[in-house]
């Protein structure tokens, strides 16, 4: 369905919705459905400095998936290193003695690691992503040795993160005789109906169109969709398992 | 085909005129057309301008602002004065008009330019229209082309920049002969005019029995009367019935 087709049958249930509501609406419910089945995945780049561990990574990742360094998987680092870069903005710690920028080495181990901490209060809630290089006594402080140093190379867009991600948002400047627009884009096509099923339950949740009935109705149609779009990330994009058999 | 006159005498006196002058008549059938129109819907109203002999310029305003001549562009002041907006059509691109829906005057003059609100309207997809207070339209997203189709309702004596439809400046109730009867109602189905001549012999009975038989207190007289307007009342039930069933709704099953 095109973005126009769906906001024309969603008018039918909901006429008086402003444009920007039933954006608002389609999107929400988009949202719910990448964040009830992974189905919304993107990769991200990112251009690693040499000397910097942590890098903020988009608003819209919920989730990371595996990181490529230089198109080389590197793993995931389990736990804290014992000493941490502080490179966080707010609050800002002044008085610190930023970590020496390591010796580049592009044989160097190398790990990520994920922090939920943003690394400044005052802007948009961002998650980070850290690069950690593993060199053997590598960083001193306070009398403690730690193995783990920050990124020692300088490049651009060689940090890959494959990701699940919320969906992308209408703008005013597009098509909406397309079926490619905003969170339509992100979801398989056959689903489009689940998102405006949830849209539609979410407008009779509005105190100026609330009818109970109804949305018990279409949400029971969104949760519906949302498990068949669960079955299709299952097993049409997944890799499934075999199931074990007796004989 | 009937002059308009001669059917309000049929239903009421030949001394009809002489008995109530020429304002109170076109007042009446005037407030007896606002009455019917406002019955049926746009789509009918429009079916019935678009069947009619009218050109489309009488019911349809193309221009944004219009400043030499005796018509108005949609955003010009005053333009709503005396109007029954139809339709606003938003020009998308090319040939392409999108249909824009009419929204709260007062939330589209503040919420509605602010970008983070949720009344904000931004889609050239979903159009949007209102009344501002100079009586003007104005279309969401701002645009400079658009087509307002509209009738104005009929009004006699008055500037015809407001009477576009009818174009009743220079005429009398009472001057309409029976050729031009047609010209009196358009934007009303052709089942809907005997409506108007009832509510309006009604109108014209009620004023006479104010006026004339209750300050003389004539009992007589006034027992004729209701007589007569229960015998109109009765026609007129039958027929607003009809009008409202018939073009009251819309018949195309579209939810608006």
């Amino acid at each position: 369905m095109t973005k126009l087709q769906i906001k024309e049958l969603l008018k039918q249930h909901h006429p008086h919705l402003s444009s920007t509501l039933s954006d608002m609406y389609l999107e929400l419910s988009a949202d719910k459905i990448a964040q009830e089945t992974d189905i919304v995945t993107k990769t991200l780049l990112i251009d690693s400095v040499a000397g910097k561990r942590w890098y903020d990574v988009d608003t819209t990742v919920t989730e990371i998936d595996k990181v490529y360094f230089n198109d080389v998987k590197i793993p995931k680092l389990v736990g804290d290193p014992l000493i941490d870069d502080d490179e966080f903005a707010g609050p800002e710690d002044t008085a610190d003695t930023a970590l020496v920028t390591p010796s580049p080495n592009a044989s160097n181990k190398r790990m990520w690691s994920f922090s939920k901490y943003d690394s400044s209060s005052s802007s948009s809630k961002t998650y980070r992503i850290g690069i950690l290089e593993r060199v053997n006594n590598s960083i001193t402080r306070d009398g403690r040795t730690s193995n783990f140093q920050s990124c020692s190379i300088t490049g651009t867009k060689n940090i890959r993160l494959y990701v699940k991600s919320t969906t992308n948002k209408f703008t005013s400047s597009d098509d909406a005789t397309t079926a490619t627009v905003g969170p339509l884009r992100d979801i398989p096509e056959q689903f489009h109906e689940v998102i405006l099923n949830g849209a539609i339950a979410r407008g009779y949740k509005d105190p100026t169109n609330f009818k109970g009935d109804m949305y018990q109705f279409f949400n029971t149609e969104f949760d519906l969709g949302i498990k068949s779009i669960k079955k299709h990330a299952r097993t049409k994009t997944g890799t499934g398992f075999v199931r074990p058999q007796s004989f | 085909m009937i002059a308009p006159i001669e059917k309000i005498q049929a239903l009421t006196t030949e001394d009809v005129e002489t008995l109530f002058g020429e304002d109170v008549l076109n007042s009446c059938f005037e407030e007896s057309f606002k009455f019917v129109n406002n019955l049926i819907t746009d789509e009918s109203c429009y079916e019935a301008l678009s069947t009619s002999d009218l050109e489309s310029d009488r019911y349809k305003t193309a221009d944004k602002n219009v400043t030499v001549g005796t018509t108005l562009g949609w955003n010009n002041d005053d333009y709503l004065k005396n109007r029954r907006i139809l339709y606003v059509n938003r020009r998308l691109s090319g040939s392409t008009y999108i249909e824009s829906s009419k929204i709260s005057s007062n939330t589209a003059a503040t919420s509605t330019t602010i970008n983070g609100s949720i009344f904000y309207e931004d889609d050239p997809y979903t159009p949007k229209y209102y009344a501002s207070n100079d009586g003007k339209l104005e279309i969401l997203p701002a645009s400079t082309d658009a087509h307002v189709f509209y009738m104005t309702y009929p009004k006699f004596g008055m500037a015809n920049k407001f009477n576009e439809t009818h174009g009743l400046a220079g005429s009398n109730f009472s001057s309409i002969q029976k050729e031009a009867e047609h010209t009196l109602f358009y934007g009303l189905p052709i089942q809907a005019r005997e409506l108007v001549y009832i509510q309006m012999a009604l109108n014209l009975i009620q004023y006479y029995m104010s006026d004339f038989v209750h300050e003389e207190e004539d009992t007589e007289l006034s027992n004729l009367l209701a007589a007569q307007v229960g015998s109109l009342d009765r026609e007129r039930k039958e027929h607003l019935q009809f009008v409202v069933s018939t073009f009251g709704n819309s018949q195309l099953g579209e939810m608006k």
